[in-house]
């Protein structure tokens, strides 16, 4: 479905090559050449066909990033699934689409906590390019939003699956108020422009393994068919490696490897899209833009703790979009010994992606471990997604390991501080209360990261900074980054939107003087 | 024992790509080891059994879930692994091994003749990180620990990718739709079961 690209500018000096397709890259991408730029877009990973999209979860990891990265730290992360994707259309091939708007308070942790730090502008200067996003890839919501009455969405909620009825009983039970959640899901077929169809959700279940009938908002088919409409070239199975640069240290071309080969394309300008590890590792691996010492500091995540109980009736878990009914009364709880907060929502998931999360949080084996599997049909799920603060020994560095291109593994340590885990008990606590009240057997708390956020902070201090609050390298002048690298500090919300926000900002900064 | 394909594979809303990719890991789960050693399999079989005994779900069939694992081992893996582990082929060798000099270091025998209370602590005690130092194991306690978690990750996702126990277990995550039309779940049905989906058998009754 995706169009074709027809421009070919590797012969040419490139206005702008941005090396990543995803979120942060493709909103990026299409502004800039429908304003005229001529845009090369790096993709490491291949270009893949939507309705070969696969249920079957070990096949569905070909939409993981999988060039290998080692996990350190007392918590350590796992990768893959939960944040890091490959391929023509990014992590986003495989996100959960969840699409929470950021927490306005978010941006100003520091001010409202003394933890953490905030954010160089408010979430006002950020609102009208997260309405642009959101109107233009279409998102489902509820009618009237519980914490946001001005809020208005154009595609009315999926339907709720039985986790998302259980939650919104629970909810209840405990006077949590409680809506659908903001999707990036259509709920209603659309002729997405330079895309074509784009049907209508249809309860399937498989958003993290790819959607196969477009009513995911991606940018697979949204901004990148916009993109090449306007003469953007993407270019797929092209790694980036390294950068050449004149007696200014301007970057003149990008080096990437493609088919084996080393090839190279010259630009006027460069944008990192590739995210918080893989960003921070070009960087860190030719040494540029680091004056500051920061690049792949301040590496955060999510604290993602969820609880799992068995119910008497059946809730085929894997059917109706996962995660749908919403609760935002955690943001700034009153009883709480943390900074920041965090978003409940309701998870029914996919069996293979169910049992992983199980068996590595969870001691049971033998009989009782065949008793839990038999009953995934009988299970349902709560979750949340909270504030995780930079901390000292949570960063990107690049590991003595080479990978097949002969670039050093990136090794990303992360351990839970204070905060995150007094965030994990409260929520824990909270949750297992929900799941009690509505009967629930065999409750179990799942402690776990996700998303992967910062390691090239955005600030007005250069000594304390990779970026400015535009996206632009402080040391490099036509380097740039578009990801959420460059978030200060990690809210509460899933990143999605607000990486895309970002990226249209950026790329309206870029046009006055790219 | 010989299998019968699950009803399901035939459906028409399941897509000609995942059948193909089900029934592929039906064949390969019939097929023999290929790049563990010997002894590391042996012992994996028995460990696989140990952490997921099969019968209280599917009753006689018994499925290669070593085979499985020994097969997802050489290739392209998840996109990570623990920094304090080797590569992964490396570190389930390690990682067998250990477990073998750990049972002998516990218990004063090997692996294979310990009972189900003994083998239960040992995998505990894996688990929990909390195994008795050991000089000779190729991996520590805190190795064995993180070791423990990829261990029972690869068990259950090789039994649950089997459409076998997708069939048994009433599981319909597999079909999303077909090639021509992609159905995926009425609005209606979120709450109940569809004709098309696999009955659940559930083995187990209710939760005690």
């Amino acid at each position: 479905m995706m169009q074709k690209t027809h421009n070919d500018f590797s012969q040419e000096t490139a206005d702008v090559v941005v090396i990543g397709t995803g979120a942060g890259g493709a909103p990026l991408i299409a502004r800039l050449a429908m304003a005229g730029r001529k845009v090369v877009a790096l993709e490491a990973g291949p270009p893949f066909k939507a309705r070969s999209h696969t249920p079957d979860e070990p096949t569905a990891q070909e939409l993981y990033w999988l060039h290998e990265r080692l996990s350190g730290g007392g918590t350590p992360q796992a990768f893959g699934g939960n944040n890091s994707g490959t391929g023509i259309g990014g992590s986003l091939l495989h996100y959960g689409a969840f699409l929470p708007r950021m927490d306005p308070r978010d941006y100003r942790l520091y001010s409202e906590s003394g933890k953490g730090v905030d954010w160089p502008f408010g979430a006002e200067e950020l609102q009208p390019y997260v309405e642009e996003v959101e109107r233009f890839i279409g998102v489902s919501g509820p009618a009237s939003y519980p914490w946001d009455e001005s809020r208005h969405y154009a595609y009315p909620p999926a339907a709720p699956n039985n986790a998302a009825l259980k939650m919104r009983q629970a909810c209840d039970n405990v006077g949590l108020r409680h809506a659908d959640g903001p999707l990036a899901v259509i709920t209603k077929a659309h002729d997405q422009p330079h895309f074509g169809r784009r049907e209508a959700c249809v309860n399937c279940g498989a958003c993290h393994q790819g959607c196969r009938n477009g009513a995911k908002s991606g940018v697979d088919n949204t901004y990148l068919p916009l993109a090449c409409a306007h003469g953007a070239e993407l270019r797929p199975g092209c790694m980036a490696t390294g950068f050449e640069r004149d007696s200014q240290g301007r970057i003149t071309a990008v080096i990437y490897v493609r088919d084996g080969r080393e090839e190279r394309q010259k630009c006027r300008a460069v944008v990192l899209s590739a995210g918080a590890v893989e960003t921070a590792r070009l960087l860190l691996n030719n040494g540029l833009a680091n004056s500051s010492g920061q690049v792949g500091r301040n590496y955060m995540t999510h604290v993602s703790t969820q609880v799992w109980g068995v119910f008497d009736e059946e809730t085929r878990p894997n059917k109706g979009y996962p995660s749908l009914t919403i609760s935002e009364d955690m943001l700034r709880p009153k009883d709480a010994d943390f900074a920041g907060g965090y978003l409940l929502q309701s998870l029914g998931m996919m069996p293979l992606t169910w049992a992983a999360n199980l068996v590595r949080a969870d001691g049971r084996r033998g009989e009782a471990l065949s008793r839990t599997l038999a009953a995934y049909n009988y299970s349902a799920g709560i979750g949340m997604h909270g504030e995780s603060l930079p901390r000292d020994e949570n960063r990107v560095t690049l590991s003595d390991e080479k990978d097949a291109f002969g670039l050093p593994k990136p090794r990303i340590d992360h351990t839970y501080g204070p905060n995150e885990d007094a965030m994990h008990r409260h929520a824990s606590r909270l949750m297992v209360k929900m799941w009690e009240s509505i009967g629930a057997k065999d409750i179990r708390v799942i402690s776990r990261a996700a998303h992967m956020i910062g390691t090239c902070r955005m600030g007005t201090d250069a000594g304390a900074a990779v970026v400015n609050p535009y996206g632009r390298s402080f040391d490099i002048d036509n380097l740039w980054i578009s990801d959420h690298s460059t978030f200060p500090s990690s809210g509460a919300a899933n990143p999605a939107l607000t990486i895309m926000a970002l990226a249209l900002r950026t790329a309206d900064a870029m046009l006055k003087v790219v | 024992m010989t299998r019968t394909l699950p009803a399901f594979l035939q459906s028409d809303h399941i897509s000609s790509r995942t059948r193909t990719a089900l029934l592929e890991r039906m064949e390969q789960e019939q097929g023999q080891r290929k790049h563990l050693s010997p002894e590391a399999f042996q012992l994996l079989e028995l460990v696989c059994d140990d952490i997921l005994p099969q019968a209280p779900l599917l009753g006689e069939l018994h499925l290669n879930l070593a085979v499985m694992i020994d097969q997802a081992l050489a290739g392209p893996g998840d996109g990570w692994r623990f920094a304090d582990l080797p590569t992964d082929m490396a570190a389930w060798e390690d990682g067998l091994a250990s477990l073998e000099l750990y049972a002998r270091g516990l218990f004063g025998q090997d692996y294979a003749s310990l009972d189900t209370d003994q083998r239960g602590t040992l995998l505990d005690r894996a688990f929990d990180g909390s195994l008795p130092v050991n000089a000779q194991a190729p991996f520590s306690a805190s190795q064995m620990k993180l070791w423990s978690g990829d261990l029972r990750n690869q068990i259950v996702a090789a039994f649950l990718a089997h459409p076998i126990a997708q069939e048994r277990l009433g599981i319909s995550s597999s079909l999303t739709g077909g090639d021509k039309e992609i159905q995926g779940f009425s609005t209606e049905s979120l709450t109940k079961k569809e004709a098309f989906e696999p009955e659940n058998e559930r083995r187990f009754s209710k939760m005690g």
